[in-house]
């Protein structure tokens, strides 16, 4: 019979954040979205991105654009996740906490990271349901955040979509509204 | 193309899902097909080769760049997908270390990612090889670096070994060693790094036809104790610069040991390209300010302030009455037959006096007096009552006048020896020993085997039983105990019999450490070869003797 201890969770066995990020490009009238999972250690595991150009037009304002962009492109890239991450984590340029809850909906916790500002440091704020402390979600956002993966997955990510999409005006446009 | 989003009509998907507005269903966009990797740590057995998904398309369809654009891809995606470097460096980064790296040792670390070229030149018992080891992962993990290349004295492969397991136990490690065929396999054998002696790689380098270890450029070679280069003319210094090498570190904390051309050849190894002739000598200002550029160097008191101090004490002896009189003796007579070989007298001659002078100061066999003995035995009673232990250096391992001699008469205190003639393995129990065991008082190491690379942090005295022509070594020596991991204030004791040889050197000594000192910070040297001929002839006041032999 095996003897029972107490076992101190390695950061690997907390669990896997996914970091979701779209980036909106006017002049070429296309979206570029990436969902980044990492593990508790900042370990990266999957990496999904996708595309999605928009029509345009009188009955296709630029905010109503943006708006159901995000979301479509973002569940586009739920869709190819093979992995099922405990918590969501995005940047406010997705939407407001309010279309975010409503529009992008995931079933796990979901927090939007304000970035740091000028004496103000970064912060995340539940978007849905915040977790109990003793939640896997709250767990691992303890953790991203005391190993410093609050927004630095974002710069992978923008990285990487940079690479995968060279011909894109995203190194421009990534740059003027850095994270 | 025109389609409409059907998801909100399909079952959610993973753990994201819980329903999509239905609005999607009408508009025309163009939504691409969702490409997956997997990415993940490198794959060490396929040494550094990403482990990657294959970038599915995810309605199964193959993607479209042909083969090698797409590894390419995938293998520069495995990079930027990996946290900075900055971060993998810390405490609580993804690399997991088995303790801290201390603010400086992050700073060395990031120096040594930094540069291609470095002389990573710490005071020692700062943990240079701990920032070598911490870079090479960082470089693995970033799938910068697919072979490395560690030489060290051989004293010390075991100890880059334990190091290695323990800071990088994710890193396939290879020693070379053993017979020329076994060598000739092992270089050949996949691995992160290699690790190997510097005689054994003077060998294969020298003497091999298509050598292995030339086959190919390594992506860092790492010169451990790299003073043993300092001379450009020896074998070993010229067999390791002709090692091609796209990084190339240097760990040493005496970079110079003897003259300003130890440091020129150290920049040689540094700044130039395999088998390119020495650069021309530069002037001291002009060499100075290259090694300024390329080297980094900190010092115990300026990175580790709460160190425990470290003390040093000159014991001076007096011997006692029936040693002085064979000491006197032994040095007339030896001045007797040196001035009646006037016409031969070599360098040789006088060097021979002076060690059996040296030995007669820390024993005189035909009475069985050693002033030195008398008052180690009382200092070490007196430590080891307040639970205290020691090492104790010696340049002579025999059982008259050296270690074996130190261990009879220091039987009380259990005492271990460690010397040249011991084998790698047997070196390396003593040690384990010595660190987990604390009824063994004291350990009795011979300066040229014990002196780098140990961390004997458990003791906290240090005893030099004889004096060597090198300060540098006996500041190697005395980094053992005084260094990372010591909660003690540190006492260095240094014997010198009054009014004999070893009170000559030691003056010698601290005149040429002066003027050194003056003209390179920390600047230590040999002064064995350092000294001149008509020096060392002065030490016994027979300079008049010298007839120009060699």
């Amino acid at each position: 019979m095996p003897v029972p201890y107490r076992k101190t969770p390695r950061a690997a066995e907390i669990g896997q954040a996914a970091y979701l990020d779209i980036l909106w490009l006017p002049t070429e009238h296309t979206f570029y979205g990436g969902l980044l999972i990492i593990d508790g250690k900042g370990q990266p595991q999957e990496f999904v991105h996708n595309t999605l150009a928009a029509p345009s037009g009188l009955l296709w304002p630029d905010d109503k654009v943006r708006s159901l962009g995000n979301v479509m492109l973002a569940h586009s890239l739920f869709d190819a996740c093979r992995r099922e991450p405990d918590l969501l984590i995005s940047l406010p340029t997705l939407g407001s906490p309010e279309v975010c809850r409503a529009e992008i909906a995931p079933s796990i916790p979901y927090v939007q990271v304000m970035p740091a500002e000028e004496g103000i440091p970064a912060q995340w704020n539940w978007i849905n349901e915040p977790p109990s402390d003793a939640m896997r979600a709250a767990i691992l956002a303890q953790e991203l955040a005391r190993r410093g993966y609050i927004v630095e997955p974002f710069e992978r990510l923008r990285h990487a979509l940079r690479l995968v999409y060279p011909q894109s005006g995203l190194r421009e446009e990534t740059e003027m509204d850095g994270i | 193309m025109d389609f409409s989003i059907g998801v909100a009509k399909r079952e959610p998907v993973g753990a994201f899902r819980q329903g999509v507005p239905a609005y999607f269903e009408v508009g025309k966009w163009d939504l691409g097909r969702a490409i997956r990797h997997t990415v993940g740590w490198f794959d060490f057995d396929a040494l550094s080769e990403p482990v990657m998904g294959d970038g599915a398309v995810t309605d199964g369809a193959e993607t479209e760049a042909p083969l090698s654009d797409a590894a390419d891809l995938m293998r520069r995606l495995a990079v930027v997908l990996q946290p900075p470097v900055t971060m993998l460096a810390t405490p609580d980064g993804v690399l997991e270390w088995p303790s801290p790296l201390l603010p400086y040792q992050r700073e060395g670390v990031l120096a040594l990612l930094s540069r291609r070229a470095l002389l990573l030149a710490d005071s020692m018992g700062l943990g240079k090889t701990i920032q070598a080891i911490a870079a090479l992962r960082v470089l693995v993990h970033q799938g910068k670096l697919e072979s490395a290349l560690i030489v060290c004295p051989a004293s010390l492969l075991i100890q880059w070994r334990r190091e290695l397991a323990r800071w990088a136990p994710d890193l396939k490690v290879v020693p070379v060693s053993g017979s020329p065929s076994e060598r000739g396999h092992l270089w050949r054998v996949p691995a992160h790094i290699k690790l190997v002696g510097y005689e054994t790689l003077r060998g294969d380098v020298m003497d091999l036809r298509d050598s292995p270890v030339l086959q190919k450029p390594w992506g860092v070679v790492i010169l451990d104790e790299a003073s043993r280069i300092k001379n450009r003319r020896s074998t070993i210094s010229v067999a390791c610069k002709r090692l091609p090498r796209e990084r190339r570190w240097l760990l040493t904390g005496t970079p110079l040991e003897n003259s300003i051309e130890d440091v020129a050849s150290l920049l040689d190894f540094l700044l130039l390209d395999p088998d390119s002739p020495p650069a021309p000598l530069l002037a001291p200002a002009e060499l100075k300010a290259q090694l300024t550029a390329n080297q980094l160097r900190r010092r115990k008191e300026d990175v580790l302030p709460d160190l425990p101090p470290k003390r040093i004490s000159d014991i001076i002896i007096e011997l006692p009455p029936k040693q002085r009189e064979a000491y006197d003796r032994a040095e007339q007579e030896g001045i007797v037959q040196l001035t009646h070989s006037a016409g031969s007298v070599t360098i040789v001659h006088v060097l021979e006096l002076i060690s059996r002078l040296k030995q007669l100061c820390n024993y005189d066999p035909s009475s069985g007096e050693s002033g030195k003995l008398t008052d180690i035995v009382e200092r070490m009673r007196t430590l080891v009552a307040e639970g205290q232990r020691a090492l104790i250096f010696s340049q002579f391992t025999d059982e008259i006048f050296g270690v074996r001699r130190l261990a009879e008469a220091l039987r009380e205190f259990q005492p271990l020896t460690f010397t040249g003639s011991m084998s790698l393995r047997q070196r390396a129990d003593i040690v384990e020993r010595f660190l987990a065991q604390p009824q063994y008082k004291t350990l009795l190491l011979s300066l040229r085997a014990g002196a780098q690379g140990l961390n004997l942090q458990t003791a906290s005295y240090v005893f030099h039983f004889d004096r060597w022509w090198n300060p540098a070594i006996e500041e190697q020596a005395d980094s053992r105990v005084h260094r990372l991991g010591q909660t003690y204030p540190v006492t260095i004791y240094r014997y010198i019999c009054a009014n004999t040889i070893e009170d000559r050197i030691d003056a010698k000594l601290r005149e040429k450490r002066k003027i050194f000192q003056e003209v390179v910070e920390d600047v230590s040297l040999d002064i064995g070869s350092a000294l001149t001929e008509s020096e060392i002839f002065d030490l016994l006041g027979v300079a008049s003797l010298r007839g120009g032999h060699r």
